[in-house]
Order: structure tokens, then C-alpha cells, then sequence
């Protein structure tokens, strides 16, 4: 009987026909195994890594846990690093808020709402001096979560450096600095593509040359599968999107061996426990013979994928997220049993706000019994040799390969991100999925399966009031700033960014440049918008719609169609990309027979009025991840009655925390809006009531 | 310079969703027939094309311009209606972003509701409604290309956007720029055979117009990067409103 041999695969990831885990297949892997020992696996430490990329692995060197954090001014952020250090943390990672990540100001109308809220805020050098007050830079490793900006972010970071008198060459850490999956998933971008990828290579050219401890890339697959991709496609586009980057920076003229030992990757580490640890197994593989058979490259240390992982944010459930705890032990374990360098543990009270102190408390205890109780760190590749996870492993690469073609053949990375194709197949991979927990095929603890009959009775008590202390940021933050811009010489400013427009123009490498630039105290947003008025700027035209048939989206609604005619807006607030859910209800509604129109992302609150007023929609929904709901959801009302129409209905979900729920629904008089984990068919059930109770008491038509 | 107020916006809006649900009634809530572009009180513009000819890009890139004469712009952009499930999805707007803040343009979506011709129920009483409010009206049709040149008859000045591919002799033949008062050849990065396109395309389509006097203007521009828009907005749009030729 196959399926008693241990493997039974209830996800789509892998084509269906294949489940069968037939004594044949047992026998040639057997055999492939023995025979190819040294070409598919080697010993660990060795080509091509499978096994992990050290010969002691976690005997030699525990993985690194690495917490990502960050919240309200840098002060407020630079506190939380010393906590992590007290409770054991090894490494820093710095989350920096939406609007210093889109390179806009605190200032910027853009940001309101958004300032420190889910990172630290960060305008200028002034608060990267802040960040690091009294931490050690020259001794410890910094990782930063930066994207679009990671070059003006990063040169803030050597500046502070070259002030406190520390030679770049003494400095390590990491920046994330993968634009590439920023236009295929996580949307926070600032230039166009091939301008996004050259400011790349211009931080792997300044590193390699004068701080070779800096880790310039980390290649990142996280935001990949946390927008929706199976792990064949976080595999398969994370991969390619390093080889974009190593192709990219030897036609620079660098010499390979010298920047791809600093090359990192990121992944992300969902459920399917045996899966995710193939999938690390089979990445190591990859991309090490991507680096000897693409690149000619025979130095071990240039072949090696060293691998971050975290745990996976899009698994972690609203209903009862003590669960949450379980399945991050759980995600956690298969990052370490995949080899991984350094893991991060989300924290479970992640579906409402950035962590509290006591949550993140359980996430480091999290890796630190699964380090120092379950022994698993005396074991080097513990599964090698399973059945299951070599054939996984197997299977993974070769689906990965095969997507990676389709990529070439699309001619590049560069190329099939234009033609959107990416970015499409993720998004049918979404629909898929929510299409699964719909139907009850993928079962969520707590969601769509045991679910209390009495509801949820977590007493979420504590964590709302630490929340509600992080409130006032945005007002002291723009102080802040005008503060420094009061102190700053606005001549050395100005003189700096036209050195700076001078040298984008040039092509020339502009690091050192922005070193100098970012010493001025010129802000994040005017150097952003310097660079962009040079190179231009990305945007996002093509939504990728119509994945799936009418027909079978109606099978989430059971039929039930809206009345015709119903217009419907769908609007993103403030600068958040999470599109997976909005683009999925915009499918939905087409479906459902209603005239869907989508404004697209950053819009602000008075453009989507203006927006909703023209097109004379019966409903506007409002998805919002990050920042305060309560700020965009009583600007919009606001605008709308500047038009006499605030009598279009607002809804809306995405992360928000109940309190704030309750005062939207309650004091504004808007909604009912819906959080995470709230299935399609009740969001669709309940507009067709509240559609059909506004027609039928006239008010949509007054 | 000149805008449409909130409360024009708003009221404006509203009429054009009264005209699109009550089609039966929609000429006499306008005051009478408006199928004929003399009524209108505004120049009105119809851009056609294939899907992908760049009709929504070459619309914003053409607004900002617009603006600067000081011109109202009311676009008017229409999206078929799916046939199976009714329902549509309006994507052109989003290709217009950069003019969402601006208060003297107003957008407005619509879906065909299973008017042929990729036009929408409706649409010369809505034109007629918009004149009223703005200088310049631009119609956007669905994007099907043939079938989609009987917008000609509602508006001014009738605009074919084409794209270069295939030869010029194929574009003739189907008939789709016949009623093209001006050609826009949206000229894109890494098309070959542009270049020969374009020389075909003057020499081929330019001088047969059906369109009376008038001699059919050919610009070559490219949309996406908003290269040549301005000679096609003074040169051909304005050039032909001003002609007097506009219905002949």
C-alpha cells in the first residue's frame, strides 16, 4: 500500500499523480542514491550541500536567533534591541516602518497613519544615530529589513560609522536589499526595475571593495510564498532572482568570488513540515550547482546558500493565536532540521500588531528549548537518507528547475517581471489556496476546523493594553524631524543632492555619494525623490485578474450573486501592498455579476473619495495591513462628505485590533469590516445584505 | 486654473448612473436626442483600438497636457461586461492615477451592459450630460478593435490608436482606422520593425480617409514614456477641432 509507506501528500504543491509513492520509485531512489551519493547529496560541508553547508553544522555553531523588530522613533526601537539582547536574542534585526521603506518622510501626507507603526521611523542620520545609541556597531551584526531605500539606509549606517571614527572594512551585518521580489510580491518599490537592480549592484561593488563583512543581498523568498506561492515557486523565483543579481554584478566587472560568499537567503517556513525541509535541502543543492554550472564558480565558499529562515506569518490565525504558538514550535523545528543559519520565530500575537514584549519573549524561549532540550543540535542532517525527504528534495529541485526555465525563457528575471508573469502565478497560487481553506480541503486549527462552539475566549487583555500604549508616534516623530531639518545647513543639503543627481545621471556607482549625501541630514524622502526624478519611477498597471473561472468562484458563494447593477471600489489604504486578498475579492465580485473598479496602490484617502464620488459605487472596501485603520477610515469619511456622499457604504478588513474595530464600526458608523480569517462567503454573504438593505430603505439612491 | 466643483462631481456622477440604469428614459432626462455631436456642448473626443494599443495610457499621458491649457477633461472609459457572469472588471482607470487628485478631470468607469460595438447602453445621453461640465470629453472604447469604430458617429474628433505590428496593408484591410480622423501609431521600446511600420502606415493609410475634407493626420508616439503626445494634442486634436471639418 504506497500511501503506508509514509507518504501521503494532502497539498497541491506538487502535481497530484505523484502521490503515489510507488516500491518502484523506493527502488531507483534507493539506488540514485547510493550511486550518486557525491553529485545529489555529499557529506555535510560538502558539494552540493544538501546535507548543510558545514561539516559540524549545529555541533559546531547553533543557529543564530535572529528577531526582527522595530516599532514607533528609533529610540523606542534602539530599547527593544537591548531587550532581545537581555533575553537571550544573538543577532539584531531592524523592521523600519512602512513609510521609510516606501522612501517617503514622516511628514509626507503619504505616511500619515503609518509613521513607526510596524518598524522604526527613520528620516534621518539623526535617527540612525538614535537606533544605535549605545550599542556596539564595530562588535555586532545588524540585520536590516530594507529594500527600496537599502542604499541610503545602508549609507546612513557606514556615516554613522565614519563619525563615531569605525572603518567600513570592521562593520557586518546584512541588509535584505532584494528589489527583485519587491516588484514580484511585496510591492514597496521606488524605481524601475532595471534602476532598482543597478543600486543593487552598487551596494555589492561598494561592499565588496570596502566593507567585505557586509552581507549587501539577502536574497528572500519569504514575501514570495507570504503573498501566496507554493514553495516550488518561493524555490524557483528566490533562485533565479540570485542568479539575476551574481549575472548582474560580474557584468559590472566583479570578480564572483569575491561578493558571493556574502550572498544570504531568506525563506519562509510554513506547515507542510516535510516539504519546507526539502525545500531548504533542494535550495542548497540549487543553487550551488547554479553557481558551478552557470557561473564557472569552483570555490566552495561561493557556492554555498547560507539560509535565514521565519517562521511563516501567513499560517498564524486571529481565532485563538495561542495556537500560533504551536505552529511556530513546529515551523521553527523544520527550519532547524532543514540547516538553517539563523531563524527568526514570529511572535503569535503578530495578527494584530507588531509583537508585544511577552510574546517575543516566547518566541526566542521557542528556539531556545528546541536548541538546548531536544538535542536536535547534535544531529547533522537528521533526515538525510529518509525516503520521504530525498524524494521531496528531489522533487522539489526538479519543479523548481522547470519554473526557473520558464523564467529564462521569458528572458530573465527583469523580463518576465514586466510581462507580469511572476507575479500572475502567484496570484493563482493564492486563489487556490483560500479556494482549499474555503472548502474546508486545508484544515486551519481554530478556523475552518474545532472551531469552539462558544467562540473564542482568549483574554487578549494584556496584550491591548501594551498596544495601546504605542500610540503618538507619528506627532512625535515629525517633530522630531522638523527639529533636525531646523539644525541642518539646507545649502549643504541642496548642494549634496545635486552632487547626487549629478552622479545617477552619470551611471557612476553612487555610494560614496550617498555617504555624503546622508551626512548633510538630508532626509530618506528627498533623496528618494532625487533619484526618482533622474531615473524615474515603478508602477504597478496591470493587475493580474481573471485567473479563474466565474463558475468556479461561485462555487465559494454557493451562487448567490449580487442584484445587478452593483458597483463596487476596491481600494488599498495608505502604502501597504498586501494585494492577495483584495485582488481574490475583486475576481470574486466580477463573479458575482458586480462592476468592480480598482484604484491600484498608494492611493490617499481624499483620491479615493474623489474616486468613489466619480464613479458612483454603491460600496467602497478598504483593505488595510499596516497603520492606524481608525486614521483611514475617518479620512475617507471625511472626504466623502466634503462631496455630500457620505452615504456610500464603507467596508473593509485586513489587520486591525479589535478596539479599533469596535470604535470604526461603532463611533464612525462604518463597516462591518473584517478581519483576517474571515471566509469569502460570509465577506460576500454580507454585502448582498447590505446592499440589498440600503436599496430597499432607498438609501443608496438618495 | 478652470475645475469641476464637489458638488457638480458628485451630482454629475449620479445622472450618468441614472442614465446607464434607466436607458428608456435617457434622452428625455437630457432634454432630447443626443446621438449627433453638434449637441454637445464640449469637443468630444473617441479614442479606439485594439486591447493593448495603449488607449488608457495615451489617455494619461494626454491629461496633464489638457489641464495645462486650462481644459476640463471628463474620460469616459468603457470595459466589457463579461457574459458570463455579468459582472466586469474596470481597469483603465488605474492607468490614469497620476490625474486622480486632479480636480479638473473626472473619470468615470463603465461597463458595455451588453451594448454592441464595445460601447456602453446609454452613451450619447451620458456624452451629451458630460459636455455640460467640461471642455473636452474623451470617450475610451472597450477595446474590440473593428467592431468599435461606430463610436465615429457620437463624437468629434475619432482617434484610431494602433500599434505596429504586422504591415500596414493588413490594418487597412480590416477597416479599422476608416473613420479615423487621426491615426496615433503607439510606437513601443524593443518593437521591431517599428520603424517600417510607420513608413507604411503614412504611406498607406494616411491619404485614404473617408472623412471629407479633412486630411488624416498620422503621429507616432510613444504612450508609455509620453514621448510625442503634444504634437498629437496641438497638431492633430486641436488642429482638427479648430478646422471646422470636425462633422463633416
Amino acid at each position: 500500500m504506497p500511501e503506508k509507506m509514509g507518504f501521503f501528500r494532502p497539498d497541491e504543491n506538487l502535481p497530484s499523480e505523484q502521490t503515489d509513492f510507488a516500491n518502484e520509485s523506493l527502488s531507483s531512489l534507493s539506488e540514485s542514491l547510493l550511486n550518486q551519493y557525491q553529485e545529489t547529496l555529499g557529506d555535510p560541508g560538502e558539494f552540493p550541500f544538501t546535507r548543510g553547508i558545514y561539516p559540524s553544522m549545529y555541533r559546531g555553531k547553533k543557529p543564530t536567533i535572529r528577531q526582527f523588530a522595530g516599532h514607533g522613533l528609533a529610540t523606542d526601537t534602539n530599547e527593544r534591541f537591548k531587550t532581545i539582547v537581555k533575553f537571550g536574542g544573538t543577532g539584531l534585526s531592524t523592521a523600519f516602518d512602512l513609510p521609510t521603506l516606501m522612501g517617503l518622510d514622516s511628514d509626507n501626507p503619504m505616511s500619515e497613519g503609518q509613521v513607526g507603526w510596524d518598524g522604526a521611523a527613520i528620516d534621518t542620520l539623526a535617527d540612525m544615530e538614535d537606533l544605535f545609541n549605545n550599542i556596539p556597531i564595530e562588535q555586532i551584526t545588524v540585520s536590516m529589513t530594507i529594500n527600496a531605500p537599502a542604499a541610503i539606509i545602508l549609507a546612513m549606517y557606514f556615516a554613522l560609522a565614519r563619525k563615531r571614527g569605525i572603518p567600513p572594512e570592521k562593520l557586518g551585518g546584512t541588509t535584505q536589499n532584494d528589489i527583485l521580489k519587491e516588484y514580484i510580491a511585496q510591492k514597496e518599490w521606488l524605481f524601475p526595475v532595471d534602476k532598482g537592480v543597478e543600486l543593487v549592484v552598487d551596494t555589492i561593488e561598494f561592499c565588496t571593495e570596502y566593507a567585505p563583512r557586509w552581507h549587501p543581498v539577502s536574497i528572500s523568498g519569504y514575501h514570495i510564498r507570504e503573498a501566496g506561492a507554493t514553495a516550488v515557486q518561493e524555490l524557483a523565483y528566490t533562485l533565479s532572482n540570485g542568479a539575476w543579481y551574481v549575472r548582474k554584478s560580474i557584468e559590472r566587472g566583479l570578480d564572483v568570488n569575491e561578493f558571493a560568499p556574502r550572498l544570504s537567503f531568506f525563506f519562509d517556513v510554513h506547515n507542510n513540515f516535510f516539504e519546507e525541509i526539502a525545500k531548504l535541502r533542494a535550495a542548497r543543492r540549487l543553487w550551488a550547482k547554479i553557481m558551478r554550472d552557470q557561473f564557472g564558480v569552483e570555490d566552495t565558499k561561493s557556492q554555498l546558500c547560507r539560509i535565514h529562515a521565519q517562521t511563516a506569518g501567513a499560517t498564524l490565525t486571529r481565532n485563538e493565536p495561542m495556537n500560533n504558538v504551536t505552529r511556530i514550535g513546529l515551523q521553527a523545528m523544520a527550519a532547524m532540521l532543514g540547516g538553517a543559519q539563523s531563524i527568526h520565530t514570529n511572535s503569535y500575537d503578530e495578527v494584530f500588531s507588531t509583537p508585544t514584549e511577552n510574546a517575543l519573549k516566547l518566541a526566542v524561549r521557542t528556539q531556545q528549548i528546541l536548541q538546548e532540550e531536544s538535542e536536535i543540535t547534535q544531529w547533522v542532517d537528521p533526515l538525510g537518507g529518509s525516503w520521504v525527504v530525498e524524494e521531496l528534495t528531489n522533487r522539489m529541485e526538479q519543479q523548481a528547475i522547470s519554473e526557473m526555465e520558464s523564467i529564462d525563457r521569458l528572458g530573465g528575471v527583469e523580463a518576465a517581471i514586466s510581462t507580469y508573469h511572476p507575479q500572475r502565478s502567484i496570484h493563482a497560487s493564492a486563489i487556490k489556496d483560500q479556494r482549499n481553506v474555503e472548502s474546508g480541503k486545508r484544515k486551519i486549527v481554530g478556523v475552518n476546523i474545532y472551531k469552539d462552539p462558544e467562540g473564542d475566549t482568549t483574554n487578549l487583555g494584556s496584550i491591548m493594553d501594551e498596544l495601546n500604549t504605542r500610540r503618538g508616534f507619528e506627532e512625535k516623530q515629525i517633530s522630531r524631524l522638523a527639529s533636525v531639518k531646523q539644525r541642518r545647513s539646507n545649502a549643504n543639503v541642496n548642494a549634496a543632492l545635486t552632487n547626487l543627481k549629478k552622479a545617477a545621471r552619470s551611471g557612476e556607482n553612487i555610494m560614496e555619494t550617498l555617504i555624503d549625501v546622508v551626512s548633510s541630514y538630508a532626509t530618506v524622502g528627498e533623496i528618494s525623490k532625487a533619484l526618482q526624478e533622474i531615473w524615474g519611477v515603478y508602477e504597478e498597471k496591470d493587475v493580474t485578474l481573471h485567473l479563474v473561472s466565474p463558475k468556479e468562484l461561485l462555487l465559494i458563494t454557493k451562487g448567490k450573486r449580487f442584484s445587478e447593477p452593483t458597483r463596487i471600489l476596491l481600494a488599498k489604504a495608505g502604502l501597504d501592498g498586501h494585494t492577495r486578498g483584495i485582488w481574490i475579492l475583486a475576481d470574486l465580485f466580477r463573479a458575482m455579476g458586480a462592476e468592480v473598479v480598482y484604484l491600484g496602490l498608494h492611493c490617499s484617502m481624499g483620491e479615493v473619495a474623489k474616486a468613489a464620488v466619480e464613479e458612483d459605487v454603491d460600496v467602497i472596501g478598504l483593505s488595510s495591513h499596516i497603520g492606524s485603520p481608525i486614521v483611514f477610515y475617518s479620512r475617507l469619511k471625511e472626504h466623502l462628505a466634503q462631496y455630500g456622499r457620505d452615504n456610500i457604504a464603507i467596508v473593509g478588513g485586513g489587520i486591525m485590533l479589535p478596539q479599533d474595530q469596535l470604535f470604526i464600526e461603532e463611533k464612525l458608523g462604518l463597516g462591518p469590516l473584517f478581519p483576517p480569517d474571515t471566509p469569502l462567503s460570509k465577506i460576500a454573504e454580507r454585502l448582498i445584505e447590505i446592499l440589498s438593505a440600503r436599496r430597499n430603505t432607498g438609501v443608496a439612491t438618495e | 486654473m478652470s475645475i469641476i466643483s464637489k458638488a457638480d462631481r458628485g451630482r454629475l456622477a449620479r445622472l450618468i448612473t441614472h442614465l446607464q440604469d434607466n436607458p428608456e428614459t435617457a434622452e428625455k432626462t437630457v432634454g432630447g436626442p443626443s446621438a449627433n455631436s453638434k449637441l454637445y456642448a464640449a469637443h468630444v473626443v473617441g479614442i479606439s483600438g485594439v486591447a493593448g494599443a495603449g488607449k488608457s495610457t495615451l489617455i494619461a499621458q494626454m491629461l496633464p497636457i489638457l489641464r495645462n491649457e486650462g481644459l476640463r477633461v471628463i474620460v469616459l472609459a468603457i470595459d466589457p461586461t463579461s457574459d458570463v457572469s455579468k459582472g466586469a472588471l474596470l481597469g483603465d482607470r488605474i492607468r490614469m492615477r497620476d490625474s486622480y487628485e486632479d480636480e479638473g478631470v473626472f473619470i468615470r468607469s463603465l461597463a458595455t451592459r451588453g451594448a454592441s460595438q464595445a460601447l456602453t447602453v446609454s452613451l450619447p445621453p451620458i456624452i451629451k450630460a458630460c459636455s455640460e461640465s467640461a471642455d473636452i470629453v474623451i470617450v475610451e472604447t472597450a477595446g474590440a478593435g473593428q467592431v468599435d469604430i461606430e463610436i465615429h458617429r457620437l463624437v468629434d474628433t475619432f482617434i484610431s490608436v494602433i500599434a505596429p505590428l504586422g504591415d500596414a496593408i493588413t490594418l487597412m484591410k480590416s477597416g479599422q482606422t476608416e473613420h479615423a480622423h487621426i491615426i496615433a501609431v503607439n510606437m513601443r521600446e524593443g518593437l521591431d520593425g517599428g520603424k517600417l511600420f510607420l513608413e507604411q502606415a503614412r504611406t498607406i493609410l494616411a491619404p485614404h480617409s473617408s472623412q471629407g475634407s479633412w486630411q488624416r493626420g498620422l503621429f507616432s508616439l510613444d504612450a508609455h514614456r509620453g514621448e510625442g503626445i503634444k504634437d498629437f494634442i496641438h497638431q492633430g486634436v486641436f488642429t482638427h477641432r479648430d478646422s471646422g471639418l470636425r462633422n463633416e
